[in-house]
């Protein structure tokens, strides 16, 4: 070996890191990334009560917001509880900035109501959570989802109003309100309030319909067909369509009113009967007196007119005052029926305020010293109903004025009474004297007339009848005999020898030798359909054969 | 050059194969021929009593237009290119008038009402039963007829006929001459009952 001629070797510690190790550093950096891509746009988790999760699937049911997908529920539990669910739901990060306080949820499902029909396509595709983003600052994750999806959409331009009866009145969620035949806003929620014994319900009015409601407006009910039967007769009412079958409420402004000041958020108004009982309501101030009735006030209801010379001036007021006994004694005496009625200076064109009503109370009080009566009258014959009618007595001497409690009275005008009572029995003696007997036996012979007479004009019209007849057939036979020339005058012209029937004959000939033509070919091509291109040319067609003995 | 020339043979040999299949024509018949001996024009001559010629009845076979060849005493034959060139009731009737007004001394015989005449004397009816020929090589004309007299509302005769003549040449025009031939013999028939009964008349007349 020669050990001599082997070099050295020359050793140099490595001072570069090997290029290889950048492949894991590089996959570490990868998953770095992909761990926070996902933990970026994993978006929030809220959680969400609802009363049931009826429809609702963890990992398929999507949360929405105006047909978006902004996310998805992951878990679907009960409630400590019992009574409720919690759904978790993931939410994009795109769509955090709906999660504020004032944001709402509900849960979109198929709904038919007298509103219309709604959700149908989640019949499909299953239910989904609706949210509707509010407009507050401070960030929620836990939500209180509605039952039902509300009335009005959010941020609706309008205005929210609240109106109040203590009425028999019931609306619910979307009914309407109409105006002049337009819906122009609906029920949203409904509250009773026990102390008050009052429900309120928080209305929506549409913009730009809100800018019509004023502090001087009035509600009243439209609710279906509504018949009214008053002093004036027979009045028929409705809002619109929707209202003859749902529940409604109208408003307006009284006649005479100012249009009045523009109103906030959450007024509130109350809901009046109908319109007249709306159109009282704008006479605020009235003087009221006692009408000391001694006949039956049958027929005389709360809110029937009083008027003075055809002018209504005010209504009444109240038909059951209580009655106040003198001295708590047994009387022999009747009572008197007091009936409350107001007058209301504004309906005469006295400033609606305390001058006027101090005018209208100095000016009655001297009438009633000078002869001023009340007179209950009928208004109208088919309902019964009565109203006050005040007139002037001028044959009455000065007198002084009765008190009834706190109230003026105003003397009832008794001689009108008896009056009517004296015409009414003085009718029903005339009724008695009317000859009743001798008149049905007068009656009786006319009856007899008319019988005979009858049966005279029956006889007339069967004789009438066969006269008809007669003509009629006589006009049938002529126009049978004017048919048959005509049928004549057409056999003529087809008949034979004619040149119609011998044209016709020509034309069949010439059908029928055409036919005949075509017959042996169309004999060939039902033996044989091909013949008409390959013809072999043979004919096995039977002949007559000439007899054997014979000779050509 | 040799090449053209098998070609051309070729083409030539194809055209002409295309034009060797024997042509087939529709041959029409008639049988009352204008064209016969017999055929001559006849006087019509008013003071002799005219009888008015009719097929009362023609078997619904007879009535095709095609020309019919009994194959067995069962089986008829419609020929596919043998036709009658016009109704098979006209030409009788109008080949029979032509036979019995040929020798009529004392009848004049017509076959339909188109002339104008102011009325019939008598009127003889034909029923034909069979006018075909036949199987056994013979041409056959069968039924009955009827002599009616129109002056006294009667019948004066009524006789069936069965007759044949044998067939001496193929093919239909043979058979259509020999179909023409009867009718004469059936005229010939009908005139000889005709004279017995005018015989047998004048004899009554005379006793």
């Amino acid at each position: 070996m020669n050990n001599s001629s082997t070099p050295e070797a020359n050793v140099k510690p490595v001072k570069t890191v090997s290029p290889i190790w950048f492949v894991p550093l590089i996959a570490v950096f990868i998953g770095c990334w992909m761990l926070y891509y996902q933990l970026s746009t994993e978006g929030t988790e809220i959680k969400i009560h609802f009363a049931t999760a009826e429809g609702m699937e963890a990992g398929k049911t999507k949360i929405k917001s105006r047909n978006v997908d902004i996310g998805e529920v992951s878990k679907i539990e009960l409630n400590q509880t019992g009574n409720g669910v919690i759904v978790t739901a993931k939410i994009k990060a795109s769509a955090e900035q709906f999660l504020v306080a004032d944001s709402m949820f509900w849960v979109v499902a198929p709904q038919i109501s007298h509103t219309g029909v709604s959700g149908l396509s989640t019949l499909i595709s299953g239910v989904y959570i609706e949210i509707s983003p509010g407009k507050s600052q401070s960030e929620r994750l836990q939500f209180d989802a509605l039952n039902s999806p509300p009335v009005t959409p959010v941020d609706t331009p309008g205005l929210h109003i609240t109106l109040n009866s203590d009425d028999q009145f019931a609306y619910a969620k979307g009914d309407p309100i109409i105006y002049k035949g337009l819906t122009v806003g609906q029920f949203e929620d409904i509250y009773f309030n026990f102390d008050e014994r009052v429900v309120y319900y928080n209305v929506f009015i549409k913009a730009p319909y809100h800018q019509l409601l004023t502090s001087n407006t009035k509600f009243w009910d439209v609710s279906g067909i509504q018949f009214d039967l008053n002093a004036d007769g027979i009045s028929v009412k409705t809002g619109n369509f929707e209202t003859m079958l749902t529940n409604g409420v109208t408003f307006g402004i009284p006649d005479g009113m100012p249009v009045g000041e523009k109103i906030g958020e959450r007024s509130y108004f109350d809901i009046y009967k109908n319109q007249d009982a709306a159109d009282d309501e704008r006479y605020r101030r009235s003087i009221e007196f006692v009408v000391l009735v001694s006949d039956s006030i049958r027929g005389l209801s709360v809110g029937a007119p009083v008027e003075y010379r055809g002018v209504q001036i005010g209504q009444v007021s109240s038909t059951n005052m209580a009655l106040k006994i003198a001295d708590e004694n047994i009387t022999k005496n009747d009572f008197k029926i007091p009936v409350l009625i107001s007058l209301q200076p504004g309906r005469i064109g006295l400033p609606d305020n305390e001058q006027g009503q101090r005018i209208m109370a100095e000016q009655n009080m001297q009438w009633i010293k000078h002869g001023l009566n009340a007179v209950l009258r009928t208004g109208n014959l088919l309902t019964g109903s009565l109203y006050v009618d005040l007139q002037h007595n001028k044959d009455q001497a000065s007198r002084e004025t009765q008190q009834y409690g706190e109230y003026a009275v105003i003397p009832t005008s008794s001689d009108n009474f008896a009056q009517m009572t004296a015409k009414a029995e003085q009718f029903m003696d005339n009724l008695n004297n009317i000859p009743l007997h001798s008149l049905s036996n007068n009656a009786n012979h006319l009856m007899q007339e008319i019988g005979e007479s009858a049966q005279a004009i029956a006889k007339m019209s069967e004789s009438l009848e066969a006269l008809l007849s007669d003509v009629k057939q006589q006009q049938v036979s002529s126009e049978l005999s004017n048919t048959l020339q005509s049928i004549n005058l057409l056999t003529k012209d087809l008949s034979s020898g004619s040149q119609a029937y011998q044209d016709v004959r020509t034309t069949l000939k010439t059908l029928t030798a055409t036919m005949n033509e075509l017959k042996p070919l169309l004999k060939q091509l039902k033996h044989q359909p091909n013949s008409l291109i390959f013809n072999n040319g043979v004919t096995t067609e039977p002949e007559p054969s000439k007899h054997s003995g014979a000779q050509q | 050059m040799k090449t053209l020339v098998c070609i051309t043979a070729l083409v030539i040999l194809m055209l002409t194969a295309c034009s060797s299949t024997k042509r087939i024509e529709t041959q029409y018949y008639l049988l009352d021929s204008p064209t016969l001996a017999s055929a001559e024009p006849i006087e019509v001559t008013k003071s002799k009593p005219t009888i008015l010629v009719t097929v009362a009845t023609l078997p619904e076979y007879l009535q095709q237009t095609n020309l019919l060849l009994q194959l067995s005493d069962h089986q008829l034959h419609f020929a596919k290119f043998h036709q009658w060139a016009e109704p098979l009731q006209v030409g009788l009737v109008n080949s029979l008038v032509r036979e019995l007004n040929k020798d009529a001394d004392k009848n004049h015989y017509q076959a339909t009402t188109d002339i104008a005449t102011p009325s019939y004397d008598g009127e003889l009816k034909l029923v034909v039963t069979a006018f075909q020929p036949t199987h056994q090589s013979q041409a056959m004309f069968s039924g009955h007829y009827t002599l009616n007299s129109f002056q006294s509302n009667s019948v004066k005769k009524q006789q069936a006929f069965h007759l044949t003549v044998p067939l001496n040449a193929d093919g239909y025009h043979h058979a259509v001459m020999q179909l023409r031939q009867l009718v004469q013999q059936l005229a010939a028939q009908i005139r000889r009952d005709l004279i017995a009964i005018a015989a047998q008349q004048s004899a009554a007349n005379t006793k």
